[in-house]
């Protein structure tokens, strides 16, 4: 009987309420300083980590405290509210803490960037995508984000099969629900192809498939992440310099491993 | 209907961005646009984006072979041209980014007694306040707001509230909207006159064009030209899904009369990310009535609706 | 029963069930306290001022004071608070309606978190309560504001608040539809679907009975067309035949 008690107790202190807050990069008191050389400076950081992450997850609390989600990590309500028509606000606000923060794990200073590169094992699955080396991958990104309208986040996954896709999700999509990937866009017309994508997903949903993608590298695409260094049109600037700063060795270890 | 729109002209097959006087007397002084965007920010967002959305339009015009060399057309032409042929998807996307941000920008007028001002995170906690100015004087638009929206207070909340809870791109419009259907008035009436009955607010996402009659039955006609073999269930009454499709592309005409652009380009320079609501405020203090007087199609008081 | 004042008098009320039968067996304590009894009242009386007293006490007690008759009954406590949260309740029923949260480790832990400033807090949701709270703040910070006021104005910025946290998730919804999104769980669609189920099965049985009702009507041809008993047979078998189909 005691023992039950202490348990609950336990429990009861770890649901206690608290807001979200911001988790802490490594990096995170060179950068607050500094910023990270030609990508961001330490403005750029201000705005595109520390407050937009906190506009984000302060959204976050106060549409979650007093409900089932209070408790959870962003990523939990992610999950719980992606198929949910009324929350999908809600969902908003988690699935970009989510990609935010999974944007910027994978960031590091210049020079560590530099010592470190796609493992063979990850290039060799990229062969699979008609992707021969680093530059091509870079030249196929950044092609398909120039060619996206808004704003968004652009996943490379290892999908079930374990080959790898990219994921061009727009706004808040998430790479772990296919229901909730936005990867077409009915603004405009509305051609055979996105139909049949469409008709395809309502199925799937039909079916109540289960989606077993799983994000390897994300290059945000979102204008708070280049509006502060290069300007509202400076996307494809800040596209050429991110890839300096991707930490390959933290990339390559997403990769589900043999 | 958009004869006050400067994109008309047409030369070789280019479109350029319409001279803005107040706009370029702004950027020869290196003053702010007072009481919305500051001097930096409307550089880039008017001259150096507008700039940019033109010389990739005409790029691709020049590409394409839709246009006949000795027609003159306008960019809501081009737009509609476009909208259904994917391979023309960028240049779609050029073409209805140009036209919004002109539809936009012309609308807006300066107003000194804004502040533009960076907000923190204690913004969202705060209520949005109920003062406010800039109330439209012309007496008939004052009572077509009231009878369609109930109020002025009614219909800048919902107005504000509809643009901040875009999350992405996207643009809120104020629409005068025909009373009914297109499909209707096709085959029931030989003069096809819309008649405008009611005012309106519809939200656009990421470069998405207003223009119902585009729109609607787009996926009804797609699963007509593919032949789906859909189970029909006799019986039934009809899904959700058609009903939302119906209500949502219901094409009534619709004449766009004022739109604020609330994409995250336009607030996050001068507000900061936690300022959307305060750049939505301003933006009502600076938006110029005469402008969307002009574009007021004539109001019909009828109250038939189909 | 009277309010038992005497806890020392357990083992005397005890004995006397015991007597009387009203208590079958001993209870477990009763020889314990039999061996060791209670050596004193352990209840507390109230200080009695003595007149010539030098005890400091005595300044602070009222001239004339009387212990109230009914000094053990719990007082009824007064807040304002109540009046205002009976008040918005009573109008708005169906923000009772709303789930709540009742896990709370320090009552008022929370609140003493909030500042009022705001009627949004970070450590609490916005309901009925964050509008009472609101009110009191009103109430104390500006002097001037009746009770009526501060209430109306805070129940406006409620009203406000509401209604933008009911467009954010309508336009989250359209917007990442218009991006492809297909969201499984759609609360109108489920109703819906379950309002079918019963539509076909009275469509079914709307098309027996009509059947029914077509070949009877053939079958009495021969009696005068639109003649009244006919026709009430008819229609009470129909009524009795949906009845029990529905059984």
């Amino acid at each position: 009987m005691f023992k039950s008690i202490t348990r609950n107790s336990q429990r009861i202190r770890i649901n206690s309420r608290s807001i979200h807050t911001i988790p802490k990069l490594e990096l995170h008191d060179q950068w607050k300083t500094n910023g990270l050389s030609n990508l961001f400076s330490s403005q750029g950081y201000t705005e595109s980590w520390i407050n937009f992450q906190n506009y984000l997850l302060t959204n976050l609390t106060l549409l979650t405290n007093g409900t089932g989600n209070e408790t959870k990590h962003p990523f939990q309500i992610l999950l719980n509210t992606a198929k949910q028509s009324t929350k999908q606000h809600i969902f908003h606000f988690a699935s970009m803490a989510f990609n935010n923060h999974f944007f910027y794990q994978q960031l590091t200073n210049q020079e560590i960037a530099k010592e470190t590169k796609p493992s063979r094992f990850l290039m060799e699955k990229l062969i699979h995508q008609d992707i021969d080396s680093l530059e091509s991958l870079k030249l196929k990104m950044n092609n398909i984000i120039m060619n996206s309208n808004g704003q968004g986040v652009l996943f490379l996954v290892e999908s079930k099969d374990k080959s790898l896709q990219f994921l061009n999700c727009s706004n808040d999509g998430t790479p772990f629900y296919y229901g909730k990937n936005q990867i077409l866009d009915l603004n405009g017309g509305i051609d055979e192809h996105t139909f049949k994508q469409l008709e395809n997903l309502k199925q799937r949903v039909k079916n109540g498939d289960s989606d077993f993608n799983l994000p390897i590298l994300a290059i945000s695409y979102w204008d708070i992440m280049y509006i502060h260094d290069f300007g509202i049109n400076g996307k494809s600037e800040y596209l050429n310099k991110v890839w300096d700063y991707i930490n390959w060795d933290i990339v390559n270890k997403r990769l589900f491993q043999v | 209907m958009f004869k006050n729109t400067k994109i008309l002209s047409r030369r070789l097959s280019t479109f350029s961005l319409p001279v803005n006087k107040s706009l370029e007397g702004i950027k020869a002084t290196g003053e702010n646009f007072q009481g919305l965007f500051s001097n930096k920010t409307i550089n880039q967002l008017w001259f150096e984006r507008g700039e940019n959305l033109s010389s990739n339009l005409n790029n691709l015009l020049s590409q394409t072979s839709i246009l006949k060399n000795d027609k003159e057309y306008s960019l809501q032409t081009i737009i509609s041209l476009s909208m259904n042929t994917p391979e023309l998807y960028q240049l779609h996307k050029y073409a209805s980014n140009l036209f919004n941000l002109n539809f936009f920008i012309e609308s807006l007028k300066q107003n000194d007694a804004n502040k533009i001002e960076k907000k923190n995170v204690d913004a969202l906690l705060e209520t949005p306040k109920n003062s406010f100015g800039n109330i439209p004087t012309d007496h008939d638009f004052l009572d077509w707001i009231n009878y369609s929206f109930g109020s002025i207070e009614e219909f800048r909340n919902l107005l504000i509230n509809s643009g901040r809870a875009i999350n992405g791109d996207g643009i809120v419009w104020v629409v005068a909207e025909s009373s009914m259907s297109e499909n209707y008035l096709d085959k029931n009436l030989p003069q096809k006159v819309p008649r405008f009955t009611n005012l309106a607010i519809v939200n656009t996402y990421n470069g998405g064009v207003l223009n119902d009659a585009e729109r609607s039955g787009q996926i009804s006609r797609m699963k007509k030209l593919l032949k789906e073999e859909t189970e029909e269930d006799e019986l039934e009454l009809g899904s959700v899904e058609e009903a939302e499709y119906n209500v949502a592309y219901h094409n009534k005409s619709l004449i766009p009369i004022l739109s604020i652009d609330v994409s995250p380009r336009n607030y996050l320079l001068d507000y900061g990310v936690f300022g959307k609501q305060k750049y939505l405020e301003n933006v009502w203090e600076c938006i110029d009535w005469d402008v969307v007087l002009r574009r007021l199609p004539e109001r019909t008081t009828q109250l038939i609706t189909m | 029963m009277k309010i038992q004042t005497q806890a020392v008098n357990i083992l005397e009320t005890a004995s006397n069930a015991l007597k009387s039968g009203l208590l079958k067996e001993k209870p477990v304590w009763y020889d314990i306290i039999l061996k060791y009894p209670p050596k004193h009242n352990l209840i507390k009386k109230p200080h009695q001022p003595k007149t010539n007293s030098s005890d400091p006490r005595n300044d602070e007690i009222v001239k004339n004071f009387k212990i109230p008759k009914d000094i053990h009954k719990i007082p009824k406590l007064k807040f304002i608070e109540d009046t205002i949260r009976d008040t918005f309740y009573k109008h708005h029923p169906w923000e009772l309606a709303r789930p709540k949260n009742l896990i709370e480790i320090n009552g008022d832990e929370i609140l003493k978190k909030c500042n009022w400033k705001n009627m949004l807090q970070l450590y609490k949701p916005l309901d009925g309560e964050s509008v009472v709270q609101r009110t009191m703040y009103l109430i104390k910070n500006n002097k001037n504001l009746s009770i009526f006021d501060a209430y109306d104005l805070s129940r406006m910025e409620f009203y406000k608040l509401r209604m933008f946290e009911e467009m954010q998730s309508h336009i989250s919804k359209e917007e990442s539809i218009m991006n492809g999104a297909i969201i499984e769980l759609n609360y109108l669609k489920q109703q819906m679907e379950k309002e079918n189920e019963y539509l076909k099965q009275w469509i079914i049985q709307g098309m027996k009975q009509t059947k029914i009702l077509e070949a009877s009507s053939n079958k009495s041809s021969q009696v005068p067309v639109g003649s009244i008993i006919e026709n009430d047979i008819n229609q009470t078998s129909l009524f009795e035949d949906l009845v029990n189909l529905d059984k």
